[in-house]
């Protein structure tokens, strides 16, 4: 039990030596424990050649020749893309809003129009109030006499 | 004036060559020189200055690369994920406020997009083969690293890489991968006793 404990405070103080400096005792702790401890010099010796193997399979691949190039390449087309993707939007609602405000000039002046010189049929009844089977037909507005249609014959009586 | 020239390139070469070489902080002179220099290139790449970009990438791309490398493990997807850390970083450019900054800037992005890739990858799932790794050369040896640390999760993986390979320190680490030096600290000792079992019982297959 006593080995145990004292095998885990070593590995602690060890893990904490990585990134600060230990005091006087502890650091006495270590070396007397390392000095005893078949266990913690298997478990020390196999720390230190992972941290080397480790070290030892670093990749020192530093990329291809072409890399800086394609690169900035990259970067311009990036720019341009985000440029027109800003843009796109804003161009489309501009266009879509001309396309409104020209369809609203374009009823708004057909009406204006219609208003000024009113042509088309209207029927008779509408006119003067009265039923259909009284006065059936249509008549122009506007006609012209020529255009009028030919009085209707005298019935024989 | 010749002589305040030389001193001048002299400075800039040195301060270049501490960038490249990979280091996130660098000794109080050399760092602040690199900085500056930094910080004039940032400033004409805001500008559009297309010779300051291709500087740049330059500059950081070896680092990049490497250390995309050494998280992934596969030269293509390091290149990739480089460009993609550059691409990203110019992008984001109006989000550093300070241009003195950039190179650690850039790095954060390249780790995290490292990061990503590895968790959107699944553990892989296939038994070690049998080798032993104690007596065969240091291809062997690269090779399996390579499959152990195919089998930590992404953030254990990327904290053993940045330490033990990339030789960042603790607080390096912390400010990379944006979390306190504690989590790190509790990072670092379980990817470092999960490599070791995988790696005896690997041993223990042969």
């Amino acid at each position: 039990m006593f080995l145990r404990n004292s095998c885990r405070r070593y590995k602690k103080l060890r893990d904490r030596r990585s990134w600060e400096s230990l005091g006087e005792r502890s650091t006495k702790f270590l070396a007397t424990h390392i000095a005893n401890c078949p266990a913690c010099r298997q478990w020390e010796g196999d720390e230190e050649r992972l941290s080397r193997i480790l070290r030892l399979a670093k990749r020192e691949y530093e990329g291809r020749p072409g890399f800086t190039e394609a690169t900035v390449k990259a970067v311009h087309n990036d720019r341009l893309r985000r440029r027109s993707a800003t843009w796109r939007p804003v161009a489309l609602g501009a266009v879509t809003a001309a396309f409104a405000v020209a369809a609203a000039l374009q009823l708004v002046t057909d009406s204006a129009n219609q208003l000024a010189s009113p042509t088309g049929e209207a029927k008779r009844h509408e006119l003067r109030g009265l039923p259909d089977s009284v006065m059936p037909g249509t008549f122009k507005l506007f006609d012209t006499p020529s255009q009028a249609a030919p009085d209707p014959e005298p019935f024989d009586v | 004036m010749t002589t305040v020239a030389t001193k001048q390139a002299a400075m800039e070469l040195s301060a270049n060559k501490y960038v490249q070489a990979g280091h996130v902080e660098a000794p109080s002179g050399t760092y602040s020189d690199a900085r500056l220099e930094e910080a004039k290139l940032i400033r004409r790449v805001r500008q559009g200055d297309d010779d300051a970009l291709r500087d740049v990438v330059e500059r950081h791309r070896i680092r990049l690369i490497r250390t995309a490398c050494n998280i992934l493990r596969d030269a293509m997807e390091a290149e990739d994920v480089a460009q993609e850390a550059f691409l990203k970083a110019f992008r984001e450019l109006h989000r550093l406020r300070d241009d003195r900054a950039f190179a650690s800037f850039i790095y954060r992005i390249c780790v995290r997009l490292c990061v990503d890739r590895l968790r959107l990858k699944r553990a892989e799932p296939s038994p070690l083969e049998p080798s032993s790794p104690a007596q065969h050369g240091s291809i062997e040896n690269r090779v399996l690293v390579e499959r152990l640390l195919a089998r930590l999760p992404a953030d254990l993986r990327t904290t053993l890489v940045l330490r033990e390979m990339e030789q960042l320190s603790y607080e390096e680490v912390a400010r990379v991968m944006d979390v306190p030096v504690g989590t790190v600290r509790s990072r670092l000792h379980s990817a470092r006793e999960r490599f070791r079992a995988l790696w005896l019982a690997a041993n223990e297959q042969d």
